[in-house]
């Protein structure tokens, strides 16, 4: 299968202050699949998602949106097609529902598309449409994140990210998330690389994985599911490998 | 005579003149978060532009307020885009900003000082006695009618426009989350610039205003952020209703406070409040507490 | 922290060592030795409120000096006035007064002349025993304020009872209403009023605001509630400007009297139609002998011609004449101020007694109108 690849991240290196944060990474993901990021804290996993977006700086290394070489300005990277669902919900607490998605479209100039775009999200996520006029800071944790997850669909993105969407919900929350995310990638065609902490659901879903430690990919994995089984996983967070 | 309608009356023009400043605060706040005391020199900025153009050039009256405005909000867009947005991009804490705004504070201020000397001035014209009007029993001039006017016109304007228009989405995100706006595609080193400059228009039309009620001088700024800040914390901070509110609130408090209290305590009545509402509900009173 | 909020912080650090560097470097002048120029300080608001008058004053004073330099000076040697800025404010005024006293080591000083400048410049003055001789202020408690502290003016002891006979018999009104500022001159002509009008008539409201207020609607409110049938408004310019214009949005028709600090022309000019009527005392002045006048006129400052710059003139010819007699010893200097006795001055004949203080007083009444003062009687 000849898959054209979307995102491509060669040989990454982001210093903070002293911290090799990502130390030398190459990730990519391609049409149409669905790519887990995972390692234990600090391996490097957010960061690299943040430095695609400007909210981390490059040291050394590229990123190549359709094989092309990137510089990362912060606001111009949705208009090409890639969206960011960052750590920890941070809707848009003082707009209701239907404005965050309104703002989620902001670079879309045909603001009857927006309007289209709202209804087809909220048919993917229907406990938003009950709620569309309540300001979404009154909304539950994972009601957050669906919104979350709605707003980065309004640009129809070919690429979506989505940084530890199961970070402080319960399992049963996590495990709806993880539905509607193989239900976004099946029905829409939507690419989508998840970071996660260790959640081996996501390897049930996932087409490929990556796993990090201290900055570096030490797992490359064709097979996800593999490696829900065996210790490989454990080793890595217990720092053997 | 019954002084209350009278009294009210005082307390409205009082509470449209601050509406005006905790307006165009509570804006740039929502943006920025830190405690800016620019907004002080800028309403004198303001007033003096007006003065400069009207009294001493003879200018037309109409002209020199818009032109006076425009100053004042292209100073207070000077000030993000040559030193706040640097600071922002530096990650500087919030202490950083405020020491940076005092500093552009004072130097503005020392500045029309020098031009302008230390006195103060009169805007208006005094040869002509001031159109008064009547109602109620309260008697006001044509241009304290005005300033409530405009101040009502103003709140309207900008609550429609951050609850109707997409920049005004977009000013309400940026307020709400700075970074994930950026994400979403909104470029928002342009935006807290057009904030800025909004903002500091109504500031220095706050300024003019007070400029043709009671005068102006180089020292009014203090004035300026003491009475803007006291709305829109008693408001709630960054809450632009909430500053609508509390202005009028302080006004009218000020104003019916002295009924009791010797006229010459009205600006403690100002700190007093302050120190209230810090103390036991900080968050004011739009606002719910985080 | 980034690099330019330090490179921020450093220029400020390197501008105030600066600062702090120059001013202490400054010379402090050496204390009198008999030969170079005479030195004499002047306190007085050059900025700020007020500052109509005070620049006038400052203006009349140089006339003096240079008419007693011009004619070979005293004993030989130039008089130097070093002008200092009270700005009619008392922590400004101390610390123009500790200058004068301290480094420039005056040998006497004529000011302040707001009486918050002078009570502030008193105790410094007493303690270094150097003669003050105010031009202008009027507040009762600067007679006890030394030994060393005299006054050109009368104090408003005299004031306050004038204004008081004055709206009781003339004016024939019975029930007034106060505003006035917090400052010593306002209270102590205040105080003195009321003392002096309780024997016929009532206050019906007093009202205080601040020197600095620049909104007095509160107070006049209440005032105009009271139904006085005067206002007596005791201010400075600044505040009386605002003052006079919002007793008229306010449709308040009372007559309105004042006191000796709206003899500015700065209020007439400031408050225009607002001050139409309103009515006010002043020491009884001569009219300024013409080579004054037109000294003045020379400095472009004729227009603003007041009741005090001829006193300020008076004083430094006072100086003039007792230092040729007695030398710049201060001591000496203030045994001979006690002794002026019927000095024709350009501002008014002066005797001073026991106190430091004028013996008598006499009072006129100007008026506002169309932006002028005029006489009344």
């Amino acid at each position: 299968m000849n898959k054209e690849t979307l995102l491509k991240i060669e040989n990454l290196h982001v210093h903070y202050g002293g911290v090799k944060a990502v130390d030398g990474v190459s990730i990519e993901i391609d049409e149409g699949e669905i790519v887990a990021l995972m390692g234990p804290n600090g391996a490097g996993k957010s960061t690299v998602l943040k430095s695609i977006f400007g909210l981390a700086p490059i040291n050394a290394g590229k990123i190549l949106w359709h094989e092309k070489t990137i510089k990362p300005v912060s606001h111009e990277i949705v208009k090409m097609g890639l969206a960011f669902v960052p750590q920890g919900r941070r809707v848009f607490t003082h707009l209701t529902i239907e404005e965050n998605l309104e703002v989620g479209g902001f670079v879309i100039k045909d603001k009857s598309l927006v309007k289209n775009r709202i209804a087809e999200v909220m048919d993917i996520f229907p406990v938003l449409k009950h709620k569309r006029k309540n300001k979404s800071g009154s909304l539950s944790g994972g009601e957050q994140q669906m919104l979350a997850v709605a707003r980065g669909l309004m640009v129809d993105p070919k690429v979506l990210l989505l940084d530890e969407p199961s970070l402080g919900l319960a399992p049963k929350i996590v495990k709806e998330v993880f539905e509607k995310i193989h239900e976004i990638n099946q029905k829409r065609q939507t690419a989508i690389m998840v970071v996660e902490h260790n959640i081996k659901s996501l390897l049930g879903i996932a087409h490929r994985a990556y796993v990090l430690d201290k900055g570096q990919v030490v797992i490359t994995e064709n097979h996800p599911k593999s490696l829900m089984t065996g210790d490989r996983l454990e080793k890595v967070f217990l720092g053997k490998i | 005579m019954n002084i209350i309608p009278q009294i009210v009356a005082n307390s409205l023009i009082a509470g449209s003149i601050y509406a005006l400043i905790a307006l165009g605060f509570n804006l740039v706040y929502g943006a920025t978060r830190f405690v800016n005391m620019v907004p002080g020199a800028l309403a004198a900025i303001g007033g003096y532009t007006v003065f400069f153009l009207f009294n001493r050039l003879g200018l037309n009256i109409y002209f020199s307020v818009i032109a006076g405005v425009v100053v004042a909000g292209f100073f207070g867009y000077l000030s993000d885009r040559l030193v706040f947005r640097k600071l922002r991009s530096h990650k500087a804490s919030n202490l950083v900003s405020f020491v940076a705004s005092l500093g552009i504070f004072t130097m503005l201020q020392a500045l029309i000082s020098i031009l302008f000397t230390s006195q103060f001035q009169s805007v208006l014209s005094v040869t002509e006695n001031p159109k008064t009007y009547q109602i109620l029993g309260a008697t006001f001039t044509w241009v304290q009618g005005l300033i409530f006017i405009t101040s009502i016109a103003a709140f309207v304007s900008l609550a429609l426009i951050l609850k109707k228009t997409s920049f005004g989405k977009a000013v309400r995100a940026v307020s709400d989350d700075e970074e994930v706006s950026k994400i979403i595609g909104i470029n928002t080193n342009r935006l807290i610039s057009w904030i800025f400059f909004i903002g500091s228009c109504l500031i220095g039309l706050s300024g003019i205003f007070i400029g043709f009620d009671i005068g102006i001088n180089p020292t009014m700024g203090l004035f300026i952020i003491l009475e803007g800040a006291t709305a829109s914390i008693i408001g709630g901070i960054g809450n632009v209703y909430g500053g609508f509110l509390g202005a009028f609130l302080l006004g009218f408090v000020e104003n019916f406070g002295i009924l009791k209290i010797p006229g010459e305590w009205k600006p403690a009545i100002a700190f007093g409040l302050l120190i209230l509402f810090l103390i036991f509900k900080p968050e004011g009173i739009m606002n719910k507490k985080k | 922290m980034s690099k330019t909020v330090k490179i921020v912080i450093w220029l400020v650090v390197i501008v105030i060592v600066i600062a702090i560097g120059a001013s202490l470097s400054k010379k402090g002048s050496n204390p009198d030795t008999g030969t170079g120029p005479i030195k004499i300080g002047f306190i007085g608001p050059l900025t700020g409120d007020t500052a109509g008058i005070g620049e006038n004053v400052r203006a009349a004073v140089e006339v003096a000096r240079d008419e007693i330099n011009a004619a070979g000076g005293v004993n030989k040697r130039q008089v130097e006035v070093i002008f200092e800025d009270g700005q009619c404010d008392p922590k400004a005024a101390a610390n123009a007064g500790n200058k004068l006293v301290s480094v420039d080591k005056v040998v006497a000083i004529i000011g302040g002349l707001c009486s918050s400048e002078t009570l502030a410049v008193a105790p410094i003055a007493e303690q270094a025993k150097v003669p003050l001789i105010s031009d202008a202020s009027t507040n009762p408690k600067i007679t006890d304020a030394g030994d060393y502290i005299f006054r050109f003016v009368p104090s408003d002891l005299f004031q306050g009872k004038f204004d008081a006979e004055y709206i009781m018999n003339t004016m024939k009104k019975s029930k007034v209403g106060i505003l006035y500022c917090l400052s010593d001159w306002c209270t102590g002509i205040k105080d003195v009023f009321k003392q002096n009008f309780a024997s016929s008539g009532t206050v019906v409201d007093e009202e205080g605001y601040q020197q600095d207020a620049r909104d007095l609607r509160s107070q006049i409110t209440k005032i105009k509630a009271a139904k006085p049938d005067v206002i007596y408004f005791l201010g400075y310019s600044e505040a009386s400007i605002v003052g006079l214009k919002q007793l008229q949005e306010l449709g308040v028709k009372t007559p309105i009297f004042g006191g000796d600090a709206w003899d500015d022309v700065k209020i007439a000019e400031g408050a225009g139609k607002a001050a139409n009527g309103a009515m006010f005392s002043v020491t009884a002045s001569s009219k300024y002998p013409q080579s004054f006048i037109d000294a003045m006129t020379v400095k472009k400052a004729d227009k603003e011609l007041n009741n005090y710059s001829g006193r300020g003139y008076d004083i430094l010819k006072v100086l003039a004449d007792i230092i040729g007699r007695v030398g710049v010893d201060s001591t000496k200097i203030k045994d001979e101020l006690y002794k002026v006795k019927d000095y024709q001055g350009i501002g008014d004949t002066y005797t001073l007694d026991a106190k430091g203080d004028l013996a008598t007083a006499n009072y006129s009444v100007k008026k506002f109108q169309d932006s002028k003062i005029v006489l009344v009687q």
